[in-house]
């Protein structure tokens, strides 16, 4: 049952990583049909920023997550404006070459800066925002028989899910919110009501890029090591995958698709690969096949709308 | 067919997305030989009707029956490819042309459906049937007059010329029936003369017509019999002069407010 | 056909002029090229013809029919391996036997690529791009994961390079009895059966290797070097080892094949035929033809009989002789011929016509479905058959060798290129592949001050990562920023040159006024001099 539990525990994080990933992904195609290969990137120098920040700088957790989260919206933003606004006219194809051109770039560069070795993310104390959740939240029970969740469990999820709910009622609520539904919808009529659409595009993809920030230093934090510049690279298509899987364009749909994806591949790792006698290295591979499962089935995924884009 | 004249029968088509229902319940026949109409103010659906018509949209229900060659077949089944090999062809309303194709080849492109060779012919080289390829496609494009343009890139043409192309290339497809989405749309009336001409042309060569078209004059002088559609419904039928002077094709343009002066006519 | 005549035909044409010569410059223009400079002129034009051949392929999905594969390296990896899973077996190895391997490759790789692509067929091309990546990913990881298959992460080496033919030796039919007797030291720890095994071989003579009276002299001479006094041709041997195990041993090198097959008379418990050999480079181990257990076994005679048939190749292409070299030549203006075929066939049009607008396409009676899978089966074949000649090339296969960027350094030919044109294609394959050799060659600043030298030493970061100090001075390499610049190439590439490096019908906008035109918009819009309409 500990076996057990661990492994839900685990999967949920791996999920709640995955699903932050994925908004990103979801967020930048709503509004600009471009399925953004340089996120997975994003994701990995967020990682390096906070090893970058808490353990060079010496600055403390959350200092170390603001530069993270500050430094990829900046990159974001950079992103956005240098490569891929010129290319909002140009056919999809030429778009996305683009994008994998930038994920390239943006690997091989970390590889430069930060060496090809993988670093271990800096351990941490527990902080006293750790205890205060486990406690607030569990009650304190952490004796024998009872059941015991890692503070950083609580402390990521909580993070986590404050994000989503953040994210949720940004845009659903407010008028930025509202600007990119209008944006992802009909940039020209949208452009025709007043909104400044570069400027919701380019907070489209900040927001992104922060989520993955967010998602980059909750995994150093959660694993610990294997901050290397091939980090992003596996977590993006999954992530991708988690969009697609709760229906691009979706933001709840890629919370769900990330949670799911978490499920899939911890529960491969820890349960169908050993049952299989195959290697635990093909638990991304259960990712992969439930991608093409859902492309086969149901294209436009779980949350999304079932009109198949013909065009 | 409930009529054997007809070389289409189309029966309470609708086509609904979602909570809106473009195409409403809409029953038309169009007469082998004949110049058709599809009127109405925009949004009303004609477009719709048409992308129904080719199956690149599913009607949500209703029959359509269509009197091919080799017998009459039910479209709604169709995939789009087969409904073109059938003998319906098509324009678009913002044209749709092969942008990295020259002129010949949008044009071969067209010829596709008629004739046969893949991937192991293309190796061969295929070089008889290329040159009859060649010729036929000139051939289309001397009756749009477009066969002095061939070698250059499609989207070097003007604006009217492309039509032109994509009649051609429509035409190519061999249709018994063909389909014209806006073709005098950004036209002038010198060009507009010069349509009129290849519709004119196009049906004496045996084809059916069937065109969207916003502009009144054109509507009014070639066709034989108009349908007008408003908010997905058919609001009326019948030859051009007794439509214009119909009450509710008059509301549906200009609005319930408007009563046109005694005895004239839009 | 437009445009054969033109400047770059002809240079095109001048440059197939060279590479039939290169082979033969080295020894004749000695004095113009010193021989590594040869050796690696050589080397750099023969991966730029494989990538030529790659390029080609990839084109076929990406330029012509405008979706986006960017898991290319799945038909490479699956073709390489398996032809050389298959050209390894002896019986595998017969003159010819290369291509029908490779051919075999390329239709194993037909058949996957038809398999990915079919899932996405109604679907946008970035569902068709994130497949393509997936799978690539699932055929790493099967190669990585399947050792017993694929050798895991260090791969498979030491198999047989091409040979075009190969000349048959007499087959022999030989003779063995195992005379086992009890050793009259009885059971002792080093021999625990207590049991001696005397063989004897019927005819005498082991030597396998003979040529028949025919063979040329440049067979004769090769042969000459595998006498039995060099000890590099088929012997049979008995080893008593262990007083455990008595083997017969067949030891058979490169260029030597051996097949056969063989019979051990009766039921004899714990013995067993292992034939056929694989054919191997020089210095391979020795291998046990025949084995008997003797702990298994009574004392008596035991017979077996073996029938082998000794092959030694000739013509062998390796990397660096003047015939693989033609080879892939030959295989590059075959694909290039094909591709061009189909380029200008109704098919070709028809993946034109999907690339350029899919709706409309099928408005004229066009199968998008079907026509893509036939891009995709055509692209997997090629892929396929250009992983088998890196096969031969490298004489290795790993997951080192045929990883993700691999897949991005074919389609940088392709964008260089200006997708979807042809002879695009082959200059990008050129100038792209030479820049990526060029930057592996490291650069050497001599007389390099003292200062600039610690500064260096004590640097970490980038700048580690391409300056080293030597003993002359202060070395520039590159190698490790390749993709650096690949990356940068593909995006600026997309957006200042679409048409790539040479559009075709001269459409490019001269590039240096257009940089000149976006830098100075880019510096309005930093600055606020230039209010861009919203949404443009």
């Amino acid at each position: 049952m500990d076996f057990f539990l661990n492994q839900l525990l685990n999967a949920l994080l791996l999920g709640g990583i995955y699903a932050l990933i994925a908004v990103g992904y979801t967020l930048v195609y709503g509004i600009v049909k471009l399925v953004n290969f340089a996120h997975g990137e994003v994701y990995m120098i967020g990682a390096f920023l906070g090893v970058v920040a808490i353990s060079s700088l010496g600055l403390p957790f959350w200092a170390g997550l603001a530069l993270a989260v500050l430094g990829c919206g900046l990159l974001g933003l950079l992103i956005e404006y240098l490569a891929y606004r010129p290319m909002r006219q140009a056919p999809r194809l030429a778009a996305l070459i683009t994008a994998v051109g930038v994920s390239l770039f943006l690997q091989n560069l970390a590889m430069l800066v930060w060496g090809s070795e993988p670093r271990a993310f800096p351990a941490l104390a527990p902080s006293g925002e750790e205890h205060f959740f486990q406690r607030a939240i569990l009650g304190g029970r952490d004796g024998a028989g009872a059941v015991f969740i890692p503070g950083k469990f609580v402390f990521i999820w909580s993070i986590t899910l404050a994000l989503m709910l953040l994210l949720d009622w940004t845009v659903q609520r407010t008028t930025i919110g509202k600007a990119m539904r209008a944006c992802s919808l009909d940039k020209g009529a949208a452009a025709l009501m007043g909104i400044d659409v570069n400027r919701v595009i380019s907070f489209t993809f900040v927001l992104g890029a922060a989520m993955a920030a967010v998602a980059g230093v909750s995994y150093g934090l959660y694993i610990g090591s294997q901050i290397g510049f091939r980090m992003g690279v596996y977590p993006g298509v999954i992530a991708f995958s988690a969009a697609v899987l709760g229906g691009i364009g979706n933001l709840r749909g890629a919370f769900l698709g990330g949670v799911i994806m978490g499920l899939v591949e911890v529960g491969a790792r820890a349960y169908l690969c050993p049952w299989l006698e195959i290697s635990g290295g093909y638990s991304v591979a259960f990712a992969f096949a439930i991608l093409i499962g859902v492309i086969l089935v149901r294209p436009t995924g779980i949350l999304g709308s079932s009109a198949v884009d013909r065009s | 067919m409930r009529d054997p004249a007809h070389i289409l029968e189309a029966e309470g088509i609708t086509v609904q997305f979602g909570g809106v229902r473009a195409v409403a319940g809409v029953s038309l026949a169009i007469r082998e030989g004949s110049i058709t109409a599809l009127i109405g103010p925009n949004g009303a659906g004609k477009t719709t009707f048409f992308n129904a018509l080719t199956r690149l949209v599913q009607p949500t229900s209703g029959r359509l029956r269509f009197v091919a060659a080799e017998g009459e077949v039910e479209l709604t089944t169709m995939p789009p490819d087969h409904i073109a090999r059938a003998g319906i062809a098509r324009t678009f309303q913002n044209i749709r042309l092969f942008t990295d194709l020259s002129v010949l080849d949008n044009v071969k492109v067209g010829l596709h459906g008629r004739t046969r060779g893949g991937f192991w012919r293309a190796l061969a080289g295929n070089r008889a049937e290329e040159q009859r390829l060649t010729g036929a496609a000139l051939e289309y494009l001397d009756f749009v007059g477009l066969a002095q343009r061939e070698a250059e890139q499609s989207d070097s043409l003007s604006y009217g010329e492309q039509r032109k192309l994509e009649i051609a290339r429509a035409l190519a497809c061999g249709p018994r029936l063909l389909l014209l989405d806006e073709p005098a749309a950004g036209m002038n009336p010198q060009e507009t003369q010069a349509l009129v001409e290849l519709i004119r042309r196009i049906r004496r060569a045996g084809v059916t017509i069937l065109l969207i078209e916003h502009d009144m004059k054109l509507v009014m002088r070639i066709s034989d019999f108009v349908y007008v559609l408003d908010h997905g419904e058919l609001i009326a039928q019948g030859e051009p002069a007794l439509v214009q002077k119909d009450a509710r094709v008059i509301e549906a343009y200009l609005g319930p407010q408007y009563r046109p002066p005694a005895g004239e006519a839009n | 056909m437009s445009g054969w005549r033109s400047r770059s035909a002809q240079f095109l044409l001048a440059l197939l002029l060279f590479l039939l010569a290169l082979p033969w410059l080295g020894p004749a223009g000695a004095e113009l090229l010193p021989a590594t400079g040869h050796g690696r002129l050589m080397e750099v034009c023969l991966l730029i013809l494989i990538y030529v051949i790659l390029a080609l392929g990839l084109n076929v999905v990406v330029g012509f029919t405008g979706l986006l594969d960017l898991g290319y390296v799945a038909f490479m990896t699956v073709g390489a391996y398996t032809s050389v899973l298959l050209y390894r077996q002896p019986e595998w190895q017969f003159t010819g036997s290369f291509f029908v391997v490779a051919f075999i490759a390329g239709l194993h790789c037909a058949l996957w690529g038809v398999l990915r692509g079919a899932p996405t067929l109604r679907l946008t091309g970035d569902y068709y791009a994130i497949v393509t990546l997936a799978f690539a990913e699932i055929v790493f990881l099967l190669v990585l994961n399947e050792s017993w298959l694929t050798g895991g992460p260090s791969g498979i080496k030491g198999y047989p390079p091409i040979a075009l033919s190969y000349q048959e030796a007499p087959a022999r039919q030989v003779e063995l009895r195992l005379r086992v007797s009890p050793d009259p030291r009885g059971s002792t720890p080093e021999n625990p059966s207590g049991l001696t095994a005397e063989p004897s071989f019927t005819p005498q003579d082991l030597w396998l290797g003979e040529l028949s009276p025919d063979a040329s002299p440049g067979l004769r001479r090769r042969y000459e070097r595998s006498s039995p006094d060099s000890g590099a041709g088929p012997e049979l041997r008995f080893r008593n080892w262990d007083g455990q195990m008595a083997f017969v041993e067949l030891e058979a090198q490169a260029p030597w094949v051996v097949l056969g097959s063989g019979v051990i008379d009766g039921e004899s418990p714990g013995s067993a035929v292992q034939i056929p050999l694989e054919g191997r480079e020089p210095g391979a181990f020795l291998k046990p033809l025949i084995y008997w257990d003797l702990a298994l076994l009574s004392p008596g005679e035991y017979r077996a009989e073996i029938r082998l048939e000794p092959r030694f190749a000739r013509q062998v292409l390796k990397d660096g002789t003047p015939g693989f070299f033609y080879l892939v030549l030959l295989l590059a203006l075959i694909t290039l011929g094909a591709v061009t075929l189909l380029h200008h066939s109704r098919l070709g049009r028809a993946w034109a016509a999907i690339k350029a607008d899919p709706v409309s396409a099928r408005s004229c009676g066009i199968q998008v479905g079907g026509e893509k899978m036939i891009a995709f089966a055509f692209s997997g074949f090629v892929g396929g058959v250009g992983g088998s000649l890196m096969a031969f090339k490298f004489l290795i296969v790993s997951t080192n060798i045929f990883d993700f960027w691999s897949s991005i350094v074919v389609l940088c030919c392709i964008v260089l290129g200006g997708m979807g044109n042809i002879r695009g294609v082959l200059i990008g394959a050129l100038c792209f592949i030479g820049l990526g050799e060029l930057l592996r060659e490291p650069y050497l600043f001599a007389g390099v001050s003292d200062s600039t030298r610690a500064w260096v030493e004590n640097s970490g970061g980038i700048v580690k990562q391409i300056l080293s100090v030597k003993e002359e001075g202060v070395e520039l390499n590159l190698a490790r920023t390749r993709y650096l610049f690949f990356g940068l190439i593909l995006v600026l590439f997309m957006i200042f040159r679409p048409g790539g490096l040479l559009p075709p019908g001269g459409r490019g906008k001269p590039l240096l006024p257009e940089l000149r035109q976006r830098l100075t918009a880019l510096a309005g819009d930093l600055f606020h001099l230039r209010k861009d309409p919203p949404g443009a």
